[in-house]
């Protein structure tokens, strides 16, 4: 009889089998190497966040476990409102980045013609360019006296009509509109060619109209592949130096920035770590979502 | 007015979509906007390399000269970075291939124990802050020596490639049917001569985008370069950190344009053989 | 001189046991069949044979050697894909030689070798082609030169013509045949299509959810299958519930209120049993008969060179019967007889042998 049952036949040691033992010491090097660069910084960031040091009378330091650096990142007025600030500048950059690479995305999926190639050539570009340079291409671009401010003046307006973008939030919105947009625009696309053909003539079969076609099918379809660009995005501008470094207001501070000046200026390596720690819990939700999105799509 | 309002036919907001002449002039519309709002700022950028002098409110420099090249290329701390940046990169990408690729076929092909726990660590440098992360290893750093010092940057700047190009070798090697590799055992091939002999050469494109990206990455790596390589490390984009603060408009662009041409160079040569998957699976460089 | 045996051999996955204790001897020169549907362990057994898997129990011999644990590097076989697997950086020439080159032959050897072993294969003078420059018949006969070039002591070839469009599978199956006429050499070649192995196979090796269910040549498993399932899945066959009446030395199933004559070696009276008919073992009566079924709802289908009778049975459910292609169908009833039929144990519940398609979780990889 052919059920399922366990193999009659005399069963052989299982002897240290080939192709695992060569697995593990394929995997091996690159394990070891996040462990020592990764992991570890990690868990010395969580641990660190949670020691607090204390001066004695002597003037000598001792060092115990408590949440003193957490009361004083929700306590401190500064701090606080550069928690706030970095999330609110996430998820406005990332549901403008959103809303324009879908636009593409659906032009490059579903657009003939010369607009939709050009579209194709050119929202590439920013991937190409490092972040560093694209900042300064901004500020020079959206400063006051730049030249968006020059066509005001050309077009004849006064001079002081221009607002602040540059060192202020729409700065650091802007620049990372720009830089994000080919990297959602792709993940976008490849989620938008996976719906296929037949499912949108279908549609159109019995009479949906565009709209209707979007709203029902293309969107729902494309929502769980949309998410994982949306988290990936929001843990990249959270976890940002650059942008908010070279074009974002001095106060409030992007949290990226002030953990590097209370790290290297303040020699304070405790509230920076506890920022470091507090950022990876205000992205904590993205982060599980993209880790496990991420990992359905690639893991069979 | 009491008189009552003949009912008007319901009018779909979304008319326009339908209609392809709308949907062509928008299109173009937005093409042409986009257009402008990714390239002019870096002509703009280009325009200051080469403006002698350009006083606002002109729209272009009023006078032209190649001398801020002269002076960029000319003064020893720029080439010292370029020297610097071009020394780092391919160690970075070499390092990084040879650790990632090892992985990545493990990945695809072997029975490797714990295979999803083990998939999913290779996401958590994705998904802790960035910035979180470099600060939390630049406090290692201190500990144990490698702050300010070559190593130190580039085991840095392979936090991000490796975990890049594991994905995209895993994919690749994935997308090459098992059984070839088989038929070059089955022909008597030992396990690494069938896979230098028959996958790696068919692994080999998406190896090499992967490895480009990883050199550009590199070149390109900023902020973690500036917290663990300061003071005496100074890469090209770093350097332009403090051009940029030192407010010197010319010499910056000057310094940008020259930054920005190995990637540009980059995006003309591959486009062709670039497929969307490379970069969507996670080349995220915010 | 090549044979193979295998003893007890087993493979399980995790939950599933897709190889159940197969012990099967194929002689020398010797074109053996394994076939079943998709999921039966047809090709892990083949797959077992070439090294690619290892089992977790029993013992593989080539001439006597026990190859068990050798990687499939070190076996005297040769393995045509159902894919082909042909190399697409390299050229046919280069596909072919690869394996040459690996033994260090000697230049010349070598292309003489291959040029030779592509001329067998029938496929001249496309050496400096690429595999994606040919169509599928002659990738199929490039994979069959590359696996017969290193004079291997058996060929095993895994569904290697479900690829190819039917007129060309037809062609390529006596192709097949000749070279392994030719060549003399041992086959194994796994099918799920019972035509193929019938026309082609010296022996046939039925299996089914991992067992071995019958050895034997087209005539052994058409005519006398052992189980059910082979009598279900070769050919087409009736399958009624019914209990066996021995007296003497004949037997007949009672099947409701009919009886049938049936063969059942060595089955006890009052065993239950599956009673299967072939549609060619069906006498077609035109008025009520001792031990005919009536026939609701008949209907004919034309094969071009016969028809077949198709109705239902109130108790049995469907029944068809081979009638000439003259046969014609008019208002009257139609009953049917069994002229000659099996019977096997019905430990196996009709349903269950009859799941033609079965989707084992352990597809073969």
């Amino acid at each position: 009889m052919a059920v399922v049952t366990s193999a009659r036949a005399v069963v052989r040691p299982r002897r240290l089998d080939r192709s695992r033992a060569a697995g593990v010491l394929l995997v091996l090097p690159s394990l070891l190497y996040l462990t020592l660069f990764v992991f570890i910084p990690v868990i010395k960031a969580i641990t660190t966040s949670f020691t607090v040091r204390d001066r004695d009378d002597a003037g000598n330091y001792t060092y115990r476990v408590g949440l003193d650096n957490y009361a004083q990142l929700a306590t401190s007025e500064t701090l606080r409102a550069n928690v706030i600030f970095t999330v609110l500048i996430a998820v406005t950059s990332v549901a403008i980045v959103f809303c324009i690479a879908y636009v593409i995305a659906l032009a490059l999926r579903f657009g003939r013609g010369p607009s939709a190639r050009f579209l194709g050539r050119i929202y590439i570009v920013p991937l190409f360019i490092p972040s560093v340079i694209a900042s300064y291409a901004m500020i020079t671009f959206l400063a006051n006296h730049g030249f968006v401010d020059g066509i005001l003046q050309a077009l004849g307006l006064p001079d002081g009509v221009f607002p602040k973008i540059v060192f202020d939030w729409k700065g650091i919105v802007i620049t990372q509109v720009w830089l994000s947009l080919p990297f959602m625009t792709v993940l976008l696309s490849s989620v938008l060619l996976e719906i296929s053909d037949s499912l949108i003539e279908s549609a159109r079969d019995v009479g949906a109209s565009s709209w209707q076609i979007f709203r029902h099918i293309v969107l729902p379809l494309s929502a769980p592949g949309a998410l994982i660009g949306v988290t990936f995005m929001f843990l990249g501008v959270i976890g940002g130096f650059t942008v908010p470094y070279l074009l974002g207001p001095n106060a409030p501070q992007m949290l990226g920035v002030s953990m590097v000046y209370y790290m290297t200026n303040y020699f304070e390596p405790y509230i920076a770590s506890t920022q470091a720690v507090a950022i990876f819990l205000l992205s904590l939700v993205a982060a599980v979502y993209y880790v496990r999105q991420q990992f359905k799509r690639e893991v069979r | 007015m009491a008189a009552q309002a003949p009912a008007l036919p319901a009018v779909r907001l979304t008319w326009w979509i339908d209609d392809p002449r709308m949907r062509r002039m928008l299109l173009r519309l937005f093409a042409g906007a986009l257009a402008v709002f990714i390239g002019i700022p870096l002509l703009t950028l280009v325009l200051w390399s080469f403006a002698g002098e350009w006083f606002w409110p002109n729209l272009i420099p009023t006078q032209w000269s190649l001398r801020w090249w002269q002076e960029v290329l000319e003064n020893p701390r720029v080439t010292d970075a370029m020297f610097l940046s071009f020394t780092i990169a391919p160690v970075v990408t070499a390092l990084t291939a040879l650790v990632a690729i090892p992985a990545g076929y493990a990945f695809a092909r072997l029975d490797v124990p714990y295979r999803r726990l083990l998939l999913l660590l290779f996401l958590i440098p994705n998904a802790f802050p960035r910035i979180g992360l470099y600060v939390s290893l630049a406090v290692l750093y201190y500990q144990i020596g490698l702050i300010d010092t070559y190593w130190g940057i580039v085991f840095l700047h392979m936090i991000g490639t490796l975990v890049y190009m594991t994905w995209i070798t895993t994919a690749t090697f994935r997308s090459i049917d098992p059984h070839l590799e088989e038929a070059a055992r089955d022909a008597g091939a030992s396990p690494l001569r069938a896979f230098f002999s028959v996958v790696m050469p068919l692994a080999l494109p998406g190896i090499i985008v992967a490895s480009l990206f990883s050199f550009l990455a590199s070149l390109d790596e900023a902020q973690g370069t500036l917290i663990v390589g300061t003071p005496h490390y100074i890469t090209m984009p770093v350097l332009l950190y403090t051009l940029i603060s030192s407010f010197q408009r010319p010499v910056a662009a000057v310094f940008s344009v020259l930054l920005a041409l190995p990637s540009l160079l980059l995006l003309v040569v591959a486009q062709r053989y670039l497929h969307s998957e490379y970069v969507a699976a996670g080349l995220g460089r915010v | 001189m090549a044979e193979v045996e295998l003893r007890n051999v087993s493979k399980v996955y995790k939950d599933t046991v897709a190889v159940d204790d197969v012990s099967l001897h194929i002689r020398d020169r010797e074109f053996v069949a394994l076939l079943g549907p998709s999921g039966c362990g047809k090709t892990t057994t083949l797959r077992m044979l070439a090294g690619f898997i290892r089992p977790d129990g029993g013992q593989i011999l080539i001439d006597g050697h026990d190859v068990t644990d050798l990687p499939p590097e070190r076996r005297p076989t040769a393995m045509v894909f159902q894919s082909y697997a042909l190399w697409p950086h390299m050229t046919v020439a280069d596909n072919v030689a690869f394996g040459l080159r690996l033994r260090k032959l000697a230049r010349n050897v070598v292309e003489e070798r291959t040029a030779r072993m592509l001329d067998v294969v029938g496929l001249p003078g496309v050496t400096k082609r690429y595999p994606s420059q040919l169509s599928g018949g002659q990738q199929q006969r490039v994979a069959l030169a590359r696996a017969l070039v290193l004079g291997p002591k058996i060929l095993l070839l895994d569904e290697p013509l479900s690829n190819l469009d039917a007129k060309l599978r037809v062609r390529m199956r006596d192709e097949i045949r000749r070279i392994q006429q030719e060549l003399q050499i041992t086959t194994v070649y796994v099918t799920h299509d019972q035509e193929e192995a019938l026309t082609m196979a010296d022996r046939i090796a039925v299996m089914n959810k991992g067992v071995l269910q019958q050895v034997g040549d087209a005539l052994d498993i058409y005519d006398r299958p052992a189980t059910a399932f082979v009598a279900d899945f070769i050919g087409s066959s009736n399958l009624l519930s019914g209990t066996l009446r021995v007296a003497g030395a004949s037997a007949v199933a009672e099947v409701g209120t009919a009886r049938v004559p049936v063969d059942a070696d060595g089955l006890a009276d009052g065993t239950a049993v599956t009673v299967s008919a072939r549609p060619e073992d069906m006498e077609v009566l035109r008025a009520p008969a001792a031990d005919a079924f009536a026939l609701e709802d008949a209907r004919l289908v034309n094969f071009g060179a016969y028809k077949r009778l198709l109705g239902r049975h109130p108790a049995f459910g469907q029944l068809e019967a081979r009638v000439p292609k003259s046969f014609r169908l008019d208002n009257a009833p139609v009953y049917v007889r069994f002229t000659r039929a099996r019977a096997f144990a019905s430990d196996e519940a009709p349903a269950d042998i009859t799941d033609k398609a079965a989707r084992d979780p352990a597809r073969n990889r």
